[in-house]
């Protein structure tokens, strides 16, 4: 695979889509959740202890977006409402929920 | 009587004089006074008396021709250029996508896709059902993915995505069970729909 997400892209998309730490008994990652209005919508984990170069690049398959929309936000080309919007558009966001309150 | 062999003739006019024929200025010959025989395009024969051009109408003959090759010539440079330049931005173009198609095909060279099946995971939890985990990589990364819960990992080396695929699936596995269904968006149901089908906790 191409490292194209990396593990300080992975933190920064994390920042970005204001994902929250989800306890775990697992030790070899974080595990961090993307909720709307208390309802969880994606879930992804970052590996800890690698190196911030080290390849993440499973986390666009966990936000169910392509590699480049991924890494626009972790630039700051895109932000939480594109994501949300592109979830919507793909029936995974639930037309009723609000987006407040992020 | 002189005969003269003139070739190409383009376009021969008539003269009010005797001769009958005339040739445009930058094709007459300097000939002196006479009768002519006239050789039109190596076939048609036509006799005549030609009377030799004054001084002033063979300069401005002179003129006149160097005039418009002159003119031909810069017409066709124009041309050329244009041409030149559509065709140095083909070839800049086609570089460019020769240089793409060349990335990717040593990417594609590189990059390895299988899939192998997954039956273990750790004592605390069992596999109902085997799943399929898709391996990609390219020697230096490796992603393991279960496409249909959307589960995934990355890793170095294969053995490292699977094992970092392993932990992913259950820490999914423990944070869907521990949230009451109001709580899943869409997607995360559907894993959860998915995982609970094939794993289960034995402890």
């Amino acid at each position: 695979m191409r490292r194209i997400i990396t593990k300080e892209l992975a933190l920064k998309i994390k920042d970005k889509l204001d994902g929250q730490p989800i306890t775990t008994k697992n030790d070899e990652h974080d595990e961090y959740g993307i909720y709307v209005n208390g309802v969880l919508i994606a879930h992804f984990g970052i590996r800890r202890g690698s190196n911030k170069e080290a390849g993440h690049d499973h986390v666009q398959k966990d936000l169910n977006v392509s590699t480049g929309f991924a890494k626009q936000i972790g630039i700051c080309k895109k932000y939480r409402d594109d994501y949300l919007d592109h979830l919507r558009e793909r029936g995974l966001l639930l037309p009723a929920t609000p987006l407040l309150g992020q | 009587m002189n005969e003269v062999e003139f070739g190409t003739i383009i376009s021969p006019m008539k003269q009010q004089s005797s001769v009958g024929l005339s040739l445009p200025p930058h094709q007459r010959p300097f000939l002196t006074h006479g009768t002519y025989q006239f050789s039109i395009g190596g076939q048609e024969v036509v006799f005549g008396e030609w009377f030799p051009p004054e001084i002033n109408d063979v300069i401005s003959g002179a003129v006149w021709a160097t005039t418009r090759m002159f003119a031909e010539v810069q017409r066709r440079q124009r041309n050329w250029d244009v041409a030149l330049v559509s065709m140095r931005d083909n070839i800049l173009e086609l570089t460019r996508e020769i240089s793409e198609l060349k990335s990717e095909v040593q990417r594609l060279q590189q990059s390895r896709a299988y899939v192998v099946p997954l039956t273990t995971l750790t004592p605390s939890f069992r596999m109902l059902q085997q799943i399929p985990v898709t391996i990609e990589g390219d020697g230096e990364d490796f992603t393991a993915t279960f496409i249909e819960a959307n589960v995934s990992a990355s890793g170095e080396t294969e053995a490292d995505a699977i094992a970092n695929f392993k932990n992913s699936l259950l820490s999914s596995y423990e944070l869907l069970e521990s949230l009451p269904a109001s709580q899943l968006g869409p997607l995360p149901a559907r894993q959860w729909g998915i995982l609970r089908d094939v794993v289960k906790r034995t402890d």
